[in-house]
């Protein structure tokens, strides 16, 4: 049968040709008579049994795992690019911001953290973090610091970041000094679902921020 | 077009004067406003600009539609989850070459309906390789069988409705992939011609011959197993 054919019987079919427009090729293929009447009942029986829409098993869990598997591809095409730098350049990510988007911004934030220390204050006066010193890489970003009573918690704020995507997920930040030598301090970035450290930041032997470690 | 215009069009019969890609966007693209959920271009451009909330309201808004129809194309229902999920995360990755060109379900079909293709694609070459037959599926297994897990007990309609579920789902796995596609589309989604060769990335002409040749097959298997009511 000629495609030409096939198109002219599948619209009368559908109902948009009549009987005597496809007289011919009805007579020629007399088995095709039925097809009418029996496709209008395959039709019936497909729309009543074939949801167009069907709940899926587990849906909360499909959009977790879907959301999951785009932050470990996006982490996974950063990552080791990062991993490479990690010891060899001062900055390194500074000239790549475009690349590294958000997360380097991120780390290079929290990285300015150099002179923290952590723990009771020497005077016994209080008990949060003290902020001895911040530095900041980038001349943009200012670097200041406050005690919250209310959250119980010292404030790092920087301005003129970035901003971050919001698919960076990242639980806290968790500083660390290495007393008594307050200018080693550690900044460790760790994934939210899985708690393991992503990235920690700390000084080299020359005070400058430089990424110790990465992994997921 | 407003909501219950487009759903009474998503039903009609071909009808050729209609306006192309009115139906399945248009049902699920409400129009902004404070009382009623982002239209599916919001979401896009949110998503494209990296916002993976506004992704997961789009997966969560269409999941349903593509999980349904890639159970009806592989007759496999774990599978179908993974597909489903394999079309979302592509989904993704293609964001930013999104240009809205076609509504934003049209273009995610499309995607889904290349997925699915390259799974049956696989899956063909591995079983005319394998030295095991892995046709006999589990939905295929005897439910009496006494080795064979039982389900809950259910009344008599509700297993006959099953059963024929089944059996329609059985029927559509014996078409090719080309002849299941149109033939669901027209029937499930009542699609046009014209949204269909969209959907699927062929001629109309090619859409109307794949339709007469699957309505001719499943005549025949329905009517050899006893399908069509009596």
């Amino acid at each position: 049968m000629k495609a030409e054919d096939e198109e002219k019987l599948t619209l009368w079919i559908d109902g948009q040709l009549e009987d005597d427009q496809v007289r011919d090729l009805l007579d020629a293929h007399p088995e095709l008579a039925d097809l009418k009447k029996s496709a209008g009942e395959t039709g019936k029986l497909l729309r009543q049994q074939l949801p167009l829409e069907e709940d899926l098993p587990y849906p909360d869990f499909f959009n977790h795992r879907i959301r999951q598997r785009l932050e470990k591809e996006d982490t996974d095409a950063k990552l080791p690019a990062l991993a490479l730098k990690e010891e060899a350049q001062l900055f390194p990510w500074f000239t790549r911001s475009r690349l590294f988007a958000g997360f380097a911004f991120t780390a290079i934030a929290i990285g300015l953290i150099v002179h923290s220390v952590l723990g009771p204050d020497p005077t016994g006066s209080s008990d949060h973090t003290e902020i001895v010193g911040t530095y900041t890489p980038n001349p943009q970003v200012l670097a200041s610091s406050r005690y919250d009573a209310d959250a119980g918690a010292t404030i790092i704020q920087l301005d003129g970041l970035a901003e971050i995507p919001a698919d960076i997920q990242i639980s806290g930040i968790f500083p660390r000094s290495y007393l008594p030598d307050a200018s080693l301090a550690a900044t460790t970035l760790r994934n939210r679902d899985t708690n393991e450290p992503i990235v920690i930041l700390e000084n080299d032997n020359y005070g400058r921020p430089s990424i110790r470690k990465t992994s997921l | 077009m407003n909501k219950n215009e487009s759903i009474s069009s998503k039903y009609q019969a071909d009808s050729r004067s209609s306006t192309e890609g009115a139906t399945a966007g248009a049902v699920n693209s409400p129009v902004d406003n404070e009382n009623v959920e982002p239209a599916d271009e919001t979401l896009v451009t949110r998503s494209q600009a990296g916002d993976m909330e506004a992704f997961d309201e789009l997966v969560t808004r269409y999941r349903g539609k593509i999980y349904a129809m890639t159970v009806n194309m592989i007759h496999n229902e774990a599978d179908a989850w993974d597909l489903a999920q394999d079309t979302f995360v592509k989904a993704w990755k293609a964001l930013p070459k999104f240009q809205a060109r076609s509504n934003f379900y049209t273009w995610l079909y499309r995607i889904s309906h290349n997925v699915t293709y390259d799974w049956l694609r696989k899956k063909q070459n591995w079983v005319e390789k394998s030295e095991f037959d892995d046709s006999i599926q589990s939905n295929q297994i005897d439910k009496s069988a006494p080795t064979s897990p039982r389900d809950m007990a259910r009344p008599d309609e509700n297993a006959e409705r099953m059963e024929l579920k089944e059996s329609i789902r059985e029927a559509i796995s014996q078409l090719s992939p080309d002849h299941r596609s149109v033939i669901l589309l027209k029937e499930v989604e009542g699609l046009r011609y014209e949204e269909i060769a969209e959907r699927i990335g062929c001629t109309t002409g090619t859409v109307m011959s794949r339709l007469f040749y699957a309505r001719k097959k499943l005549r025949t298997i329905f009517t050899e197993q006893n399908i069509y009511p009596s």
